[in-house]
């Protein structure tokens, strides 16, 4: 990986709002996602520039307290970089899919290995 | 006596020579770990030199060789491995204090199958520590420090194959392994202007190799040229049934670059308005013109709308948060250099199950919008990274660095090729990249041969050895290089 995960958290809170907007009309008919899925994510959480990036959040607050052993300094960077996190998170939430979208990878049940038969 | 001019040969000229007995390669290998001994301490490129180990293994090609037993263009060639992949009998350390000493009492698949083609294992080289698994924002997070890039003593390599990308552009190995979770092959490549493969996904096998993230992780080679990165991938390519992970496919077909003007190309245009070296952009525009003029059919396509970024990020904390638990429940994540890593066991915490369960069917959809944009095209064009190396003390936090291309490659677990194309306004190198479907990388390899043979810059040298060099570029003169001795 080449990136900190804040220089990552960073790279997605600085995605252009132009993009979230732009349709997909073809993918949309083949998987059942929602056309209106980027329209509405682009109105409830506008994408911030790197200007903007976020610096806290309640969830960061609660993460940053309960943790044991760390400084005041580390406290204020967990904050930060949860909330930076939480731009993705967001992002992925708002995301609309319908029931038939599964998970990527796939679960296969584990044939037993044997060295002979019985 | 071995000149430089040799140790620069791409592997299809060595491998020629080498079979030919025009050259030995345990002269090829003394010439190499001659011009190590001689630029590693610059460089900090190699984390562990295995000279006795080479020599012998170098031997037993020369003799196979010379015995009519010839095992294929990578017999007797010298290489080097990123240190995370483990290695019997030498350390690996992952590039991270807390393994400083580990051991591991088998080989890597890829060393394996790599000495089962008779390849020379010089050594071990630099990583970013944990291959930037917990997170860094300055070149040196690494056990060994900063690896420096050959094109500028001053600026980085990128991470994290850092050594990987300062070995072979500095001529210390003819190839090295990479590897890439998100960026960490194409980003050194495109710094230190050397070739670098992504393969697909599941085509490599990752057994032996420290896991970051078991859904993203990929070996790769970082080369001389387009060619010799496809002769690495044939012999480090097959389905391994021990690791979970590897795809059961039929190996890639040859490249040819011969069939580029009948392929339907895309290229991405970045924004380099809002992010990026504007140098890069032109760097990267000329490339393509160069193609366009060679008469190869080549039109402007725009990456499908998906949150590529936002689904990677969510994938990788939470596999990363379990993949070093164990650093974090001990306490040594207190030991990394970077001291923000102890911290992302906190910050993954903000992820929950539903989250990554979604992040992983928004895959889904990335994957099959993804493939489908490559029932169009049989490649798409892209600037390997859209700036130049950064100065080394540069801390990556104040940088924009937005990298929708390699989310949506890495997401899904596409290949992708670095070449050189150029040079940025500071002199430091600029690359092509070509990302093509799921295990068709002979149509990337194809087109950066293409590009190979109309351009020269994949055969540009960096200034280490040059006296007109700038001043950050050189060696400097008590250090300089001996001529390697026979």
């Amino acid at each position: 990986m080449k990136l900190s995960r804040r220089a990552v958290a960073r790279a997605v809170v600085g995605a252009p709002v132009a993009l979230l907007t732009a349709p997909m009309a073809g993918l949309q008919s083949l998987l059942g996602w929602k056309e209106t899925r980027a329209a509405e994510a682009a109105q409830e959480e506008p994408s911030p520039t790197p200007e903007q990036e976020p610096q806290d959040s309640a969830l960061g607050r609660f993460l940053a307290r309960e943790e044991e052993g760390l400084t005041g300094e580390e406290r204020r960077k967990v904050r930060r970089q949860v909330a930076q996190l939480e731009a993705s998170l967001k992002e992925i939430r708002a995301f609309s899919l319908t029931n038939d979208v599964a998970p990527s990878g796939t679960f296969r049940a584990l044939r037993t290995r044997r060295t002979h038969d019985r | 006596m071995i000149d430089d001019d040799v140790l620069y040969k791409p592997i299809t000229e060595l491998s020629k020579m080498l079979r030919s007995r025009q050259l030995s390669p345990v002269e090829l290998t003394r010439a190499y770990l001659s011009r190590i001994a001689a630029l590693n301490p610059t460089l900090s490129a190699f984390a562990t030199v295995t000279g006795e180990v080479a020599l012998d293994d170098a031997r037993r090609a020369e003799s196979e060789i010379g015995a009519g037993k010839y095992r294929g263009p990578l017999h007797g060639i010298p290489y080097g491995a990123k240190d995370l992949v483990a290695t019997k009998g030498i350390p690996t350390t992952w590039g991270a204090r807390p393994y400083a000493g580990q051991m591991f009492d088998a080989d890597a698949a890829i060393i394996r199958r790599l000495r089962e083609a008779g390849a020379v294992l010089l050594g071990k080289l630099a990583m970013i520590e944990l291959a930037g698994g917990l997170g860094y924002s300055k070149g040196d997070s690494s056990l060994t420090g900063a690896a420096h890039n050959p094109w500028g003593l001053d600026r980085w390599t990128c991470g994290s194959s850092s050594g990987s990308g300062a070995a072979v552009a500095a001529a210390l190995v003819p190839f090295a392994i990479g590897s890439e979770t998100w960026g960490s092959i194409i980003c050194p490549s495109s710094f230190c202007g050397v070739s670098g493969l992504r393969p697909t996904f599941g085509r490599v096998s990752r057994r032996g190799a420290m896991a970051l993230s078991w859904t993203l992780d990929k070996l790769g080679p970082m080369t001389r040229s387009a060619r010799d990165c496809e002769l690495v991938l044939e012999r480090i390519q097959g389905h391994d049934p021990d690791d979970p992970y590897s795809a059961d496919e039929k190996p890639a077909p040859p490249s040819d670059p011969g069939a580029v003007k009948s392929m339907r190309i895309a290229y991405l245009r970045d924004d380099f308005d809002k992010q990026g070296d504007k140098s890069v952009e032109k760097a990267f525009l000329a490339a393509i013109d160069d193609l366009k003029r060679a008469g190869v059919r080549l039109e402007e396509a725009k990456l499908p709308d998906l949150p590529f970024e936002a689904a990677a990020a969510v994938v990788l904390t939470a596999e990363v948060a379990t993949a070093f638990e164990d650093l974090q429940k001990s306490g040594k994540a207190r030991d990394l250099v970077s001291p923000d890593a102890p911290l992302s066991f906190v910050v993954a915490r903000a992820v929950t199950g539903a989250d990554f369960v979604k992040a992983q069917r928004v895959r889904t959809l990335c994957q099959k919008s993804m493939a489908d944009l490559f029932a169009t095209y049989d490649a798409l064009l892209y600037p390997g990274e859209g700036y130049t190396a950064f100065p080394l003390d540069k801390d990556f936090n104040d940088i924009a660095w937005s990298d929708p291309v390699g989310a949506a490659g890495n997401l899904c677990g596409l290949p992708a090729i670095a070449v050189p194309c150029g040079f940025g306004a500071d002199g430091m190198p600029v690359s092509l990249t070509a990302m093509t479907s799921a295990f068709e990388e002979n149509k990337g390899i194809s087109l950066a041969r293409f590009f190979q043979g109309i351009t020269s810059w994949h055969l540009k040298r960096p200034p280490l050895d040059r006296r007109d060099a700038p001043r950050a570029s050189r060696v400097p003169a008590s250090i300089a290089v001996p001529t390697p001795s026979s």
